[in-house]
C-alpha cells in the first residue's frame, strides 16, 4: 500500500473533512519518520502503521459529524435554515407590537442557542471550510424552503386560504439580492468543489491548486495550500514533472 | 513475553497520558517511548495511538499544538492538561487495586 492510499483510506472514515488535512500531516511525518530512524522502506513503515480502515474509524469517533455524514454539516445548515424561513412571516408580525417584539428576540435567541448546541455536540470546529460549508447548505435549505412554500402558497391562493396572511414578505426581496445569493451559493459550491474533492480525485485530473507555494512533503505527495485556508492534496502518479517543479522552488 | 492484545487495548490512553506526564511529545516520539521503557512488551500496530490521542485531545485530558522540526515538517506535540493529570492519579489508584486483587488470585495458586 502506498502512502497516498493510506492516507486516503484513512480520510475516507473520518467525516469530519476540516480534520483530514492535520490528520494526513500527522500521519505522513509518523511513517515519514519510521523510515528515516529506522530505515524501512514506505511500504513497510505504512504496514507498521495497521489497518488505515481501523484507524479512521475510530479517528471519526471523536469528530463526530452531524448524522454521521461527510456532508453533515450543509445539511444540517439546509435544515436549520428551513424553520427561519417558515417561521419569517410570523416573526414579522409578531415583531409588530409590543410584546411580539420580545417574543420575537427570545425565539430568536433560542433557536441561536439551539444552533449553538448542535455544533458543540458535534465536534465541529469553526474552521473557514465549515462556515463555508454551512454557508451553502443553508442557501440551498432557504432556496428549497422558499421554493417549497412559493408553490404552496400559489396552490392556496387558488381557492384556500394561504400559507400565512404575510408570505407576501418572503417574495419581497428584491432581485438583485436574489441573484447575488445565487452567485453566493454557486460560490460556495464551487469553493468546496476546488478544495476538497478536485484536489484528490483523479476524475478532475487531481490537481486544482488554486494557488501556489508549495510544501514537499514526501516523495509520494506533495501539498498545496490553497483558498480555503486548506490544502489540497496532489498525488505524484502523474505528475511527476510537476511535482520537480515545486520541489526545485 | 508479550502481551495479549485485548490486555492492552484499554490501557493504551493511560500509557499515553503517563508518558505526557513528563514531557510534551509527538506520535512518534511516544511510540518510541513506550517501547523502551516496556522492553518491547507493548507491542502494537503504530497507527493505532492517533485514535485515542485524538479521544484524549476531544476529551480534554490532552492539548496539541504544531511544531516545525527541523526538517521544516509539521510535528504535532501532545501536552498533558489539569483534566489529564487527575485521569492519571484515579488510573493510578484503580490499576493499583487491580493488580492487588489480581495477585491475590493468581499469587495464591
Amino acid at each position: 500500500m502506498t502512502l497516498y492510499d493510506f492516507l486516503e483510506e484513512v480520510c475516507r472514515h473520518v467525516k469530519y473533512r476540516s480534520i483530514h488535512n492535520d490528520i494526513r500531516d500527522e500521519l505522513s511525518s509518523h511513517i515519514y519518520e519510521i523510515k528515516e530512524s529506522e530505515g524501512f522502506t514506505t511500504e513497510q513503515a505504512v504496514a507498521m502503521m495497521g489497518d488505515p480502515a481501523e484507524i479512521g474509524k475510530n479517528i471519526n469517533k471523536a469528530y463526530r459529524m452531524p448524522f454521521n455524514c461527510r456532508y453533515g454539516i450543509e445539511i444540517w445548515a439546509a435544515a436549520a435554515a428551513a424553520p427561519l424561513c417558515l417561521a419569517y412571516p410570523f416573526l414579522k408580525a409578531l415583531s409588530d407590537t409590543n410584546i411580539g417584539f420580545a417574543a420575537m428576540l427570545i425565539i430568536i435567541a433560542a433557536y441561536g442557542s439551539l444552533c449553538g448546541f448542535i455544533i458543540r455536540r458535534s465536534n465541529v470546529r469553526l474552521t473557514l471550510r465549515d462556515i463555508l460549508s454551512a454557508a451553502a447548505g443553508g442557501l440551498c435549505g432557504t432556496l428549497i424552503t422558499l421554493a417549497a412554500v412559493y408553490v404552496a402558497s400559489l396552490l392556496f391562493t387558488k381557492g384556500v386560504y394561504p400559507y400565512c396572511q404575510n408570505v407576501r414578505i418572503l417574495f419581497g426581496i428584491k432581485l438583485t439580492a436574489v441573484i447575488f445569493a445565487v452567485i453566493m451559493m454557486m460560490w460556495s459550491v464551487f469553493v468546496y468543489f476546488c478544495s476538497c474533492k478536485a484536489a484528490s480525485n483523479k476524475r478532475f485530473g487531481g490537481h486544482v491548486p488554486i494557488n501556489g507555494g508549495a510544501v514537499v512533503y514526501d516523495d509520494d505527495i506533495i501539498v498545496v495550500p490553497n483558498i480555503t485556508g486548506g490544502a489540497a492534496w496532489i498525488y505524484n502518479g502523474k505528475y511527476s514533472d510537476e511535482l520537480r517543479k515545486l520541489k526545485n522552488r | 513475553m508479550k502481551i495479549g492484545k485485548e490486555l492492552i487495548k484499554g490501557s493504551i490512553p493511560t500509557l499515553l497520558i503517563a508518558q505526557l506526564s513528563n514531557e510534551d511529545m509527538y506520535g512518534y516520539q511516544l511510540i518510541q517511548r513506550l517501547k523502551l521503557v516496556s522492553d518491547g512488551a507493548f507491542d502494537f500496530k503504530e497507527g493505532t495511538i492517533y485514535p485515542i490521542l485524538h479521544a484524549l485531545e476531544k476529551a480534554g485530558e490532552v492539548e496539541a499544538y504544531w511544531q516545525d522540526s527541523a526538517d521544516g515538517r509539521r510535528r504535532k506535540y501532545y501536552k498533558i492538561t489539569e483534566t489529564g493529570r487527575a485521569m492519571l492519579t484515579d488510573k493510578r489508584r484503580e490499576w493499583e487495586t487491580y493488580s492487588e486483587a489480581m495477585w491475590k488470585i493468581l499469587g495464591g495458586a
